[in-house]
């Protein structure tokens, strides 16, 4: 506990000295009222020590202008008749706001708005890291992701070590942390979690041991919706990770599109999300995104602009591998749809020896466009490579599109929230025929022993009609099939 | 907020804590300690009390005439329209007493309402402290002047001296007045003796 704070000493200042100095007034000048001057500078000070008064006073002060600009004034002034002789001056060219944008590479007024939001970039990022975990909500292109990935890269610059589950990850698009989840694959983002989950056992024994201090592990799940729900022992992990966590240093930070607990698969453990620092990502009036999430120390809604972060997918790298090239001048395209893999098989691809060091021109490059007209799916095939290229060899896309993909667009466009539904419900059907061949082997080692079905249908549950449907086809103790 | 978490200054003086502290102890005071609450408190407001309507009421009481005299002739106009209109005589008189009921603001709601915090009433508080300050400031003056003539050290003992009468004294009656009004309540109502009884009958 301190002494005494700075707020406190600067009021018992002030109304010591300026309290003091109005006194004096009093009795030097009496009947003035000068000792109004020296009482409500106190008045005025003692007022800046609230904190809610000093919040509140803090932007206007700002806008006030600088002692330096203040000094000019006069100067200023004193050419204004000058000016006003002179014809009014004329408006700044645009060539002047053009240098003024290109200095910098903004415009006066979006650098000002820049200016504003540095500072509440710093509170923003203070209140989000205030908590161990945050829970990150945005609607589809609301910046979510965004505002994710920037803190992710921080991380990992950091030298912090952070595990990614992102469907939608691709090449480049985490840099330094540890991506599963690639193209919808769910599966591997259930091996992310089983890292944690065993990183989780592991720090616990630690600290049985003693073991107090951990280095921080970030697990970052972006679409949880889709993801959590439609892994086996998924929620289980983020329940004990968002109650239990905190004390193994293993932060949590997971973007949704609603908080509902029916979304996230935690129906009647609402009380979870409690443990987690909860940011609304919305677009503010003037079109600024802003995070809306509650104060830790007034647990006042609060809104933070958010600055203007890398795009993500800007940093997405295409390897040549996959690159779907477009067709150019010099290049054939013929439909075979019928001949061609015959044709594949017949092409000598170029082999390595032969291309290695052999002329880009020299090498013939075709593609084939299999598929009934232009726009349906089909088969993309490179032979040879283009000019400039520098890697011969065979190019397929299956499944692309035959039409030229526009420019800018690096990826092709997916349907995924029905996937995703598709797939959990898939997931869980598939968990539920798990359980019910277990079950279904349990009754059938039940028989094999010479236990009745009654009991074991006592012991074991599960539905009646197929229970006695899988006891009438299981062998019996003598390995007979009744 | 949070007691805890404040600095040590500011919990010394924290009167509204105090007068709270004073209140729930007295509360549940035996009746025998709660008599000797009241014998040393009371002796405690008693010597209390002049130092305090010398150097803080009667001080603001001249300030205010100070002030009421300066201002004698607009008051007067105001008084005789009040007095054609209302009938009333007391308007001179009126604004001097609410000059000066503004001095004991913060000990009066220190004293009746001590879980009321608000930012903006600890503004209007520490406005009525500043004032009371400066009004009590004559005396002290007057005082120091008696032993010291360098004006630069009259000044600087004037200061703490002035903070002395004008906010010490003054929260230090409070809380004695507390306690002596707290403990005249226990011992009219049984104090410890009744809950016992409401406990055991239930």
């Amino acid at each position: 506990m301190a002494l005494i704070t700075g707020e406190e000493l600067a009021r018992g200042l002030l109304i010591g000295l300026f309290g003091g100095a109005a006194g004096v007034c009093t009795v030097a000048l009496p009947g003035s009222p000068i000792w109004i001057v020296p009482a409500g500078i106190a008045v005025g000070g003692c007022a800046l020590t609230v904190p809610e008064v000093r919040q509140e006073i803090t932007p206007y002060l700002a806008q006030l202008p600088a002692p330096a600009q203040l000094r000019q004034l006069p100067a200023q002034l004193r050419q204004l008749p000058a000016q006003l002789r002179r014809a009014l001056p004329a408006p700044a060219a645009p060539a002047d706001v053009c240098a003024q944008t290109s200095a910098t590479g903004r415009t006066p007024k979006a650098q000002a708005a820049q200016q504003e939001a540095e500072p509440a970039a710093g509170e923003l990022q203070r209140q989000l890291e205030d908590t161990p975990h945050r829970l990150i909500i945005g609607h589809t292109r609301g910046g979510k992701t965004t505002l994710i990935h920037a803190m992710a890269t921080d991380w990992a610059a950091r030298g912090e070590r952070v595990l990614v589950g992102d469907p939608d990850a691709a090449p480049g698009l985490w840099p330094g942390c540890e991506v599963r989840g690639a193209g919808d694959n769910i599966a591997s983002i259930g091996e992310l979690l089983t890292i944690v989950d065993a990183e989780v056992a592991e720090r616990r024994a630690q600290r049985a041991q003693g073991v107090r201090r951990f280095p921080v592990l970030h697990l970052v799940i972006d679409e949880a919706q889709d993801v959590l729900p439609a892994l086996d022992g998924g929620l289980e992990l983020f329940e004990d990770v968002a109650r239990r966590g905190g004390k193994l240093n293993i932060r949590m930070t997971v973007g949704v599109q609603d908080k509902m607990v029916g979304t996230l698969g935690l129906k009647g453990k609402s009380e979870v999300l409690r443990n987690l620092q909860i940011a609304d990502v919305l677009k503010g009036r003037d079109g600024r995104r802003v995070a809306v999430l509650r104060d830790a120390e007034s647990g006042k809604k609060i809104s933070l602009p958010i600055p203007e972060l890398t795009d993500p997918e800007s940093l997405i790298t295409t390897p040549a591998a996959v690159a779907v090239p477009r067709p150019a001048e010099g290049v054939t395209t013929q439909i075979a749809p019928d001949d061609l893999l015959a044709y594949l098989l017949a092409e000598p691809a170029p082999s390595a020896s032969q291309s290695v060091g052999a002329p880009a021109t020299e090498t013939a490059t075709a593609t084939y466009t299999a598929g009934a007209g232009a726009g349906a799916a089909g088969v993309v095939m490179s032979l040879g490579a283009g000019a400039g290229a520098g890697a011969p060899g065979i190019t397929l896309n299956v499944n692309a599109r035959a039409e030229a993909i526009p420019p800018g667009r690096v990826r092709p466009r997916r349907g995924r929230g029905l996937n995703m539904h598709r797939r959990r419900q898939l997931a869980q059907e598939q968990q539920q025929d798990e359980r019910k061949a277990e079950l279904r082997a349990a009754y059938e080692a039940r028989k094999a022993v010479g236990i009745s079905h009654r009991k074991a249908f006592a012991e074991l549950g599960g539905s009646s009609e197929e229970t006695r449907a899988w006891w009438r086809a299981a062998p019996g103790p003598k390995g007979v099939t009744p | 907020m949070d007691t805890e978490s404040r600095s040590c200054v500011a919990r010394l003086l924290d009167i509204r804590y105090f007068v709270l502290a004073a209140r729930n102890s007295m509360r549940h005071a035996e009746p025998a300690s709660a008599l000797f609450m009241l014998f040393v408190f009371g002796l405690i407001a008693l010597l209390l009390a002049p130092v305090y309507i010398t150097f803080d009421l009667n001080s603001t009481w001249t300030f205010t005439t100070g002030l009421r005299t300066a201002a004698e002739p607009a008051i007067s106009q105001m008084s005789a329209q009040t007095e054609s209109l209302l009938q009333l005589s007391v308007g001179a008189l009126l604004s001097g007493i609410i000059l000066t009921s503004f001095t004991l603001l913060p000990s009066l709601f220190e004293l009746a309402f001590p879980t009321v915090a608000h930012p903006l009433l600890s503004l209007i508080l520490w406005l009525s402290i500043i004032f009371d300050y400066i009004t009590d400031w004559q005396k002290s003056w007057d005082l120091v002047g008696t032993w010291v003539d360098n004006p630069t050290v009259r000044f600087l003992i004037t200061v703490p001296l002035c903070a002395f009468f004008s906010i010490f004294v003054q929260a230090l009656l409070v809380i004695s007045i507390t306690v002596v009004i707290f403990a005249v309540i226990t011992l009219v109502s049984g104090g410890k003796r009744q809950a016992e009884a409401v406990i055991i009958r239930q």
